[in-house]
């Protein structure tokens, strides 16, 4: 076989019970990996009305038919489970050197089903899979779980996957940290990795990938990391990270500050990302085969922060606990960003908490009596370094913010909600405000893990520049559609999902995709796809794959009850104009959002409620779904 | 003068293409535990080295082997092992401090960085320039300059 290793192994938790299972054809060809196989696993799985903390709740790591070759950071994993925050599917995707090691090691996917009696993390040398006590790690930060592991298997070539104390106290903003800096941070995954005892996945593996056609693979890979190299935003983000973002979102009046309150922040170039070089970073790291080593290593050199160190200190650090909650010290959003990573805590998630913890605080929703006497103030970074200590303890107040902005909104009453800056399915999103870009408000209506940034959204400018024009013409029928502003959004905001579904699906880094203006599209997914595979994919082909997997993501949340009411935004963005800045004015229309979802679910082939129908489902070859949702009395009966 | 690999430690970002490269050119599969170029991480000091063959002009390797089966080509100053003389008895691997010439066990013999023949493959997937193949002169007066640069401050520190 090429490409794929062929083998999932499972792995029950409750037994002990270790099994490899060969990989289905059908699965590889209909679902590819990554994402798409975790995917359909979990809709096979899980359900509807299972406790996502419950041992009935599944645990998947998927790698992809690419990681382990040379195309360009196919280095990513995607963590698949019901999502503790939304109830719906639930994905976090890292990157780092974790998933080609697990790769290596034999396996495309592990599964863990059940819960284990106590603590236990998993050891895997190739073909030796074991279980292994971890009670002495349970407590312990992620950093000094890497560190033991490492000491107790003897190899300092292992890779680890571990969570922190959020996830060990089912915090459901838990992440999972792979070698401590690499997060998959999204959707509550460290909370279920918790929730079934598994302090950590250690692996180490020395098999190789094979690939079906080695020459054209190697060539296409050369041209792939030229066109990277030659990019515009190359050297930004190779020399700054993403924080490289943060200014210019903010001069674009996008910059969400104190949690929307405003979009101009007079001490934003505090948090210049040439001042993060300058005094923060020492070294300039990359993911497995990825050219644009965007990792920066830092250190904070002196301050009441000295000695504190990491990598990857990303945007949204910076956007979130920076500009959202006015903390302009760098020395302080980085402790923030280690706490986070020490403790398995997704960024997005606390960050947004933490902003709209500050309104509710002035507002006087909550005073010092619930905050355990902190003073939250915004620019208050001691006081959100203490939040964040409790969140991890699940003690007082942090126990309250443990469970995300919304559910602690819900807690608080008095109309908490109106205050978080967007919420939707249970999810909150980073800083970037996207009431002035229409399409990408859409992609987080219609994201299939809920509220989220890397699940959609086309290039799309107030004033796009002129070689932007014919690229939509020519891929989407309009130039309209090319301008922030206009509702014109149905069919980039698709060919988005679809492109970064395969992206995730083969485990491919986003930031190397036509996402940040590399000319890597669908077409080139099916090339490396077919060159590694052997098995011939075109443009047309692999769309219908990225569909079938959106449809099966939409298909699992729409048997959970999701439906048209649930694509809408929640929170400011939801309902309130842009206050000032250069999109001052800029608002989601409702009338003319709602016109918007009906086109996007015509593009689809969804019903108006946003419910996938049966001649959609049949002509991605869903028929079980479709039998299963006639049962249910989804769709109607033939 | 013949070329070879220069390492630029500083500028390597351990994103192991090179090992890929190197896997694909002389194994025909992606796997860098049979790559003849290796990248050390030192994860917690955010250091990473690759290591690989410098084709020694005297190498221990070539002295130690029993059989003659290494050799150094004078024209390209490739260091080379002869598949057929090899009879993997792994004298050569106590014989390079470096650890770049080791036993494959799947090939049973002997492997080691032959430069893929004059066209190393990891130096076309590097990003950084961690690996360059040149000149050695260029090497050592890189190095030269490099120290200057240092010493710069110094001088200019004396000379207020």
């Amino acid at each position: 076989m090429y490409g794929w290793m062929g083998t999932i192994l499972r792995v029950d938790l409750t037994s002990g019970k270790i099994e490899k299972e060969p990989m289905s054809e059908k699965l590889r060809l209909n679902y590819l990996g990554g994402r798409g196989i975790n995917s359909r696993i979990l809709y096979d799985s899980v359900g509807p009305g299972v406790d996502a903390l419950s041992p009935e709740n599944v645990l998947i790591f998927g790698t992809s038919p690419l990681v382990g070759t040379i195309a360009p950071s196919a280095a990513r994993i995607t963590v698949t489970a019901k999502s503790p925050l939304g109830g719906i599917l639930g994905d976090g995707n890292a990157g780092g050197h974790f998933s080609v090691e697990m790769k290596r090691a034999g396996y495309d996917h592990i599964v863990f089903t059940g819960k284990a009696d106590k603590p236990v993390y998993l050891w895997i040398e190739n073909d030796h899979v074991e279980l292994k006590p971890a009670e002495h790690l349970w407590g312990k930060t992620t950093s000094e779980t890497d560190e033991e592991i490492h000491r107790e298997l003897e190899d300092p070539i292992v890779k680890i996957a571990n969570i922190g104390s959020a996830g060990e106290n089912l915090a459901r903003c838990a992440c999972i940290q792979f070698q401590v800096c690499h997060a998959a941070g999204r959707a509550g995954m460290g909370a279920v990795m918790g929730s079934k005892n598994l302090k950590a996945v250690a692996v180490r593996g020395t098999k190789g990938v094979k690939v079906a056609h080695p020459g054209p693979f190697m060539r296409l890979a050369k041209e792939l990391y030229e066109l990277i190299m030659n990019s515009p935003g190359y050297k930004e983000l190779s020399t700054y990270g993403t924080p490289a973002i943060t200014v210019d979102t903010h001069m674009m009046g996008m910059q969400s500050c104190k949690n929307s309150i405003t979009n101009i922040w007079s001490e934003i170039e505090k948090l210049d990302h040439r001042v993060l070089k300058r005094d923060y970073y020492v070294k300039s790291l990359a993911c497995t085969a990825c050219p644009r080593h965007c990792n920066q290593a830092w250190v904070v050199k002196e301050g009441p922060y000295a000695g504190e160190r990491g990598g990857k200190l990303e945007y949204a650090a910076v956007g979130t606990f920076g500009c959202a909650c006015l903390i302009s010290d760098l020395a302080a959003i980085a402790k923030m960003n280690s706490l986070c990573d020490e403790y398995g805590i997704d960024i997005m998630e606390i960050g947004v908490g933490l902003s709209a913890a500050m309104e509710w605080y002035e507002k006087g929703l909550i005073t010092k009596d619930d905050t355990d006497g902190i003073d939250l103030i915004w620019g208050n970074a001691e006081g959100a370094i203490e939040v964040i200590h409790k969140v991890a303890r699940r003690e007082g107040f942090g126990n309250l913010l443990a469970d995300g902005p919304v559910r602690a909104a819900k807690q608080i009453g008095q109309g908490a909600d109106k205050y978080i800056t967007v919420h939707v399915k249970g999810l909150t999103m980073g800083a970037t405000d996207v009431r002035s870009i229409k399409g990408h408000a859409l992609s987080q209506g219609t994201s299939s893990r809920g509220a989220d940034h890397l699940r959609g959204g086309y290039g799309e400018f107030p004033e796009p520049p002129p070689f932007m024009l014919p690229i939509f013409k020519e891929k989407f029928g309009t130039e309209e559609a090319a301008f922030a502003g206009s509702y014109n959004k149905s069919a980039p905001t698709v060919y988005s999902e679809n492109s970064f579904t395969l992206t995730d699906s083969l485990e491919l880094c986003k930031i190397n995709t036509e996402w940040t203006g590399v000319p890597i599209d669908i077409k080139k997914h099916g090339e490396l796809f077919s060159l590694a595979t052997g098995v011939e994919m075109d443009e047309k082909a692999i769309s219908t794959a990225a569909d079938r997997i959106w449809n099966v993501e939409r298909a699992f949340s729409v048997r959970e009850g999701i439906t048209r009411k649930d694509d809408v935004l929640g929170g400011k963005w939801g309902s309130e104009p842009i206050p000032d800045g250069p999109s001052k004015g800029e608002r989601i229309d409702r009338k003319k959002f709602n016109k918007l979802l009906d086109d996007y679910y015509q593009v689809r082939g969804w019903d108006s409620m946003g419910i996938p129908t049966a001649s959609t489902l049949s002509a991605l070859g869903l028929e079980d779904i479709a039998e299963e949702f006639r049962k249910k009395g989804l769709i109607e009966a033939v | 003068m013949a070329k070879i690999l220069i390492v630029n430690a500083s500028e390597c970002t351990g994103c192991g293409a090179c090992e890929l490269a190197c896997s694909m050119r002389n194994v025909g599969e992606f796997n860098p535990s049979r790559s003849r170029i290796q990248i050390v991480s030192l994860e917690s000091d955010f250091f990473r080295l690759p290591v690989v063959c410098s084709q020694c002009y005297k190498p221990p390797c070539a002295a130690i082997c029993p059989t003659g089966a290494i050799t150094r080509d004078e024209a390209t100053g490739i260091v080379e092992v002869s598949k057929e003389k090899c009879d993997g008895c792994r004298m050569c691997e106590e014989a390079c401090p470096f650890g770049n010439i080791f036993f494959s066990e799947q090939e049973q013999k002997a492997v080691k960085c032959e430069l893929c023949g004059g066209d190393p493959q990891c130096v076309l997937f590097c990003a950084t320039k961690a690996l360059e193949f040149r000149e050695p002169e260029a090497k050592t007066a890189g190095k030269r300059r490099a120290l200057a640069e240092k010493l710069k401050e110094v001088y200019q520190l004396q000379a207020v």
